[in-house]
């Protein structure tokens, strides 16, 4: 690989191709591109990508195209299969990616050919199947053992048809009804004949009734697949969100969004008491004031100065008359003089009634101010309780109160942080049960069966329709040919009708006798695997329709299988298609399929090699190990990414691993992780602030 | 003979010459066309092989 996707520069791995060691391991971290490597063979071999691939439309790495924007993605993929070398190299730019442009080049053994070379080994019906991605294996929506149908949605039929290139029959049949729909069998003009006239269009229209019908059989088992993957879908969804669960969900998403409300609310209180501490901040300066001049006028009072002790009046009085006013006694000039001092003082008398109506005018203020200031401080100190802070002293000055709202304010910010990012998170990791049609997902659910059940019962009586379609196009035809035999010119073109409706019959047949085949080949073929995989005595029987279930041997009902067996089941699946692959490409080769089909035994010894992305993913420990030790059993070479989350299992069964590679991640999000491997530590990923994005390098180490 | 090979071989043996005629050269086009994505004239050269077979047919008689 050469800047494919996270792989910055040119990557190899080289694949164990020893039987007897038929493991090729690859460890590699999340986020290092393990569905990125997976997406290389299927991009390689077939320009196109896994289900749910992510971005498609960039796949050159990012570093390489900032470092050179002509950089070229690259992967080549060198294969073996009869004795003949293929490689295979597909190259994309940035420019060319956007258009989903991908050149191939191949070459066998050394020499350039054509992609077709690859196809008739490797058919593109394969691609699902031997390419196998984490998301299937996670979602476990394909097997479980005992639902009807299951298995379907992999369209089996139409691999096994392509392997022994009975997609040759397909498009035959398909060529056929075209062939005999088309113009050059037609009448050059309309027959003068109203009657030979009346019979060919109603033969047309009996023509084209069955190719639709057919058409629809034709289309059948692929809607039918893909239905059935929904409803499976939906199921595991209405599972997942069973009542019980729907109500935990409600429960912890109400608590989450009300602790987000309530922490805003707190916020909203925080602010708006910062607001009306800062609206009475006067408060604080008239408090400090009027205290002040309070205190003066104490004093004042204190020296008598308030209230006065003679009032003016009587001292101006005694000055006019010379005399004391009071006593009467005549002022000498000494005294006169100093009532005349006395009497410029006390001419403060007004200002001492001022000051002493002052004092009690502030006194008030000052109380009033007090009773402000208290009840501002009850509201923070209950706020400070709701938001765990420690709250005002009882005397606290409005100083004071504003220090604790801060502390509130921060606080309340962060609880309001918190319950926010706790709720996202929350509604980030699980999809809600909400539908965006409103309905639940069991509705869904019940939905989507309904629909694979509709669609099941026209895939019971589609033949029977096409035979009563094919009696009344026959009897149309007979009559169309008998009126028209008048016409020498046009018998010779109902004779080509009926020579082109024969042909196709005999491929009709032929695909029917493939499939039936087939399917008694992969009924086989499934149980030498699953055998070799599982040590009990399963039965598992497939039906018309490439579905399967799993009963024990001569039972009819279904046997409930652990989770490591269903796990196991659905490798089982792909292990015997990639047995019977190398076996049929040799039988389609030679052209026996007719000869051979239906009587094709399968071994571990021989079959096509398989990717599995994570397989062991959806389990748990005890059964991770089960699988893990049955996996080299499968196939003669399999090829498994996964993380090295159980990485002491895989090395249990070290002795059947050829090839150990670790996908080295480096990033400004991964933590510094080695992996372990036979007593010795290698770098599994490092955290590099100035890496993003994301790099990762293929290390063999083993 | 496995039973599939008798059932195919007992369906060939039903056709008639002309049949027979264009089945050979349809197999021979699909395969050659296999992985082709242009199939688009195929329909009309297999008509036009058919009238061909059928008029041969006819000379013969």
């Amino acid at each position: 690989m050469k800047n494919w996707r996270p792989f910055h520069g040119s990557h190899r791995i080289d694949f164990s191709t020893d039987p007897d060691q038929p493991v090729t391991l690859i460890l590699g971290p999340n986020g290092a591109g393990k569905t990125g490597l997976l997406n290389a063979f299927t991009w390689a071999l077939y320009g196109d990508f896994t289900e749910g691939f992510e971005m498609p439309e960039s796949l050159v790495n990012f570093e390489a195209l900032k470092n050179d924007p002509d950089s070229e993605a690259r992967v080549e993929l060198d294969l073996e299969h009869a004795g003949d070398n293929y490689c295979v190299t597909r190259t994309t730019d940035a420019r060319r990616q956007q258009e989903g442009d991908y050149p191939v080049t191949v070459t066998k053994n050394g020499e350039l050919t054509v992609m077709d070379e690859i196809f008739r080994i490797l058919p593109k019906p394969l691609k699902d199947l031997f390419f196998f991605p984490a998301e299937t294996f996670n979602n476990a929506t394909v097997l479980q053992g005992d639902r009807p149908g299951e298995g379907a949605s992999l369209n089996i039929g139409s691999a096994i048809r392509a392997l022994l290139a009975g997609d040759i029959y397909d498009h035959a049949a398909e060529d056929l009804r075209g062939a005999i729909a088309s113009d050059a069998l037609r009448p050059t003009q309309k027959y003068t004949d109203e009657t030979v006239e009346n019979a060919r269009r109603v033969w047309e229209q009996a023509q084209i009734e069955l190719n639709s019908v057919e058409d629809r059989r034709d289309k059948l088992p692929g809607l039918l697949a893909q239905a059935r993957d929904q409803a499976s879908k939906a199921k595991k969804e209405a599972e997942k969100y069973n009542p019980d669960e729907i109500k935990k969900w409600e429960r912890r998403y109400t608590k989450l969004k009300t602790a987000v409300t309530d922490a805003e609310f707190l916020v909203q209180r925080a602010h708006g008491l910062y607001l009306a501490l800062a609206r009475h901040a006067y408060l604080h300066f008239s408090q400090r004031a009027s205290e002040s001049a309070l205190q003066r006028l104490d004093i004042a009072e204190k020296a008598g100065l308030m209230p006065p002790r003679i009032h003016d009046s009587v001292l101006q009085q005694s000055l006019a008359d010379d005399r004391c006013a009071l006593c009467r006694t005549p002022f000498t000039s000494v005294t006169r003089t100093r009532v005349e001092e006395l009497f410029s003082h006390v001419t403060e008398h007004a200002i001492a009634v001022l000051g002493l109506e002052t004092r009690t005018e502030l006194k008030s203020h000052l109380s009033h101010v007090d009773r402000q200031v208290a009840e501002l401080r009850t509201q923070i100190t209950t706020l400070a309780a709701d938001l765990g802070v420690a709250g005002p002293t009882q005397d606290a000055d409005m100083r004071m109160l504003q220090s604790v709202l801060r502390m509130c304010i921060e606080a309340a910010d962060r609880t309001q942080t918190k319950s926010r990012r706790e709720l996202k998170e929350f509604t980030e990791e699980q999809d809600s049960p909400a539908t965006t049609h409103g309905n639940s997902p069991v509705d869904i659910a019940m939905f989507k069966q309904q629909a694979v059940d509709r669609l099941e019962r026209e895939f019971r009586e589609i033949d029977s329709i096409i035979e009563k379609a094919t009696a009344l196009e026959r009897d149309k035809m007979a009559d169309y040919t008998k009126k028209a035999a008048k016409w020498d010119t046009y018998k010779r073109k109902t004779a080509a009708i009926e020579t082109l409706q024969d042909a196709k019959r005999f491929f009709d047949e032929a695909r029917k006798g493939l499939s039936r085949f087939g399917r008694e080949d992969f009924e086989k073929a499934i149980n030498a695997t699953y055998a070799d995989l599982v040590a009990k005595q399963y039965e598992i029987r497939v039906g018309e329709d490439f579905s399967i279930s799993v009963s024990a041997q001569g039972r009819e009902e279904a046997m409930p299988l652990s989770q490591s067996e269903k796990v196991l089941l659905l490798i089982a699946f792909l292990g015997a298609i990639a047995r019977l692959a190398p076996k049929y490409a040799e039988i389609a080769r030679r052209n026996e399929q007719f000869l051979r089909a239906g009587d094709v035994d399968t071994s571990r010894k021989i079959g096509f090699p398989v990717v599995l992305d994570s397989p062991t993913s959806p389990l748990d420990d005890e059964y991770e190990a089960d699988v893990v030790k049955a996996l080299p059993q499968l196939l003669p070479q399999i090829l498994i990414i996964v993380s090295a989350k159980s990485v002491e299992a895989w090395e249990e069964i070290s002795p059947t691993i050829g090839s150990v590679n670790i996908m080295e991640l480096t990033s400004h999000k991964a933590s510094n992780r080695p992996v372990r491997w036979k007593g010795r530590d290698y770098t599994y990923s490092t955290q590099d602030d100035g890496v993003e994005p994301a790099r990762t390098r293929m290390t063999k180490i083993g | 003979m496995s039973a599939f090979e008798h059932y195919m071989k007992e369906l060939g043996a039903g056709l008639s010459p002309a049949a027979r005629e264009v089945t050979k050269f349809v197999i021979e086009a699909e395969h050659r066309r296999r992985f082709s994505d242009d199939r688009s004239d195929l329909h009309e050269e297999f008509a036009l092989r058919a009238l061909q077979s059928v008029r041969q047919a006819g000379d013969e008689q």
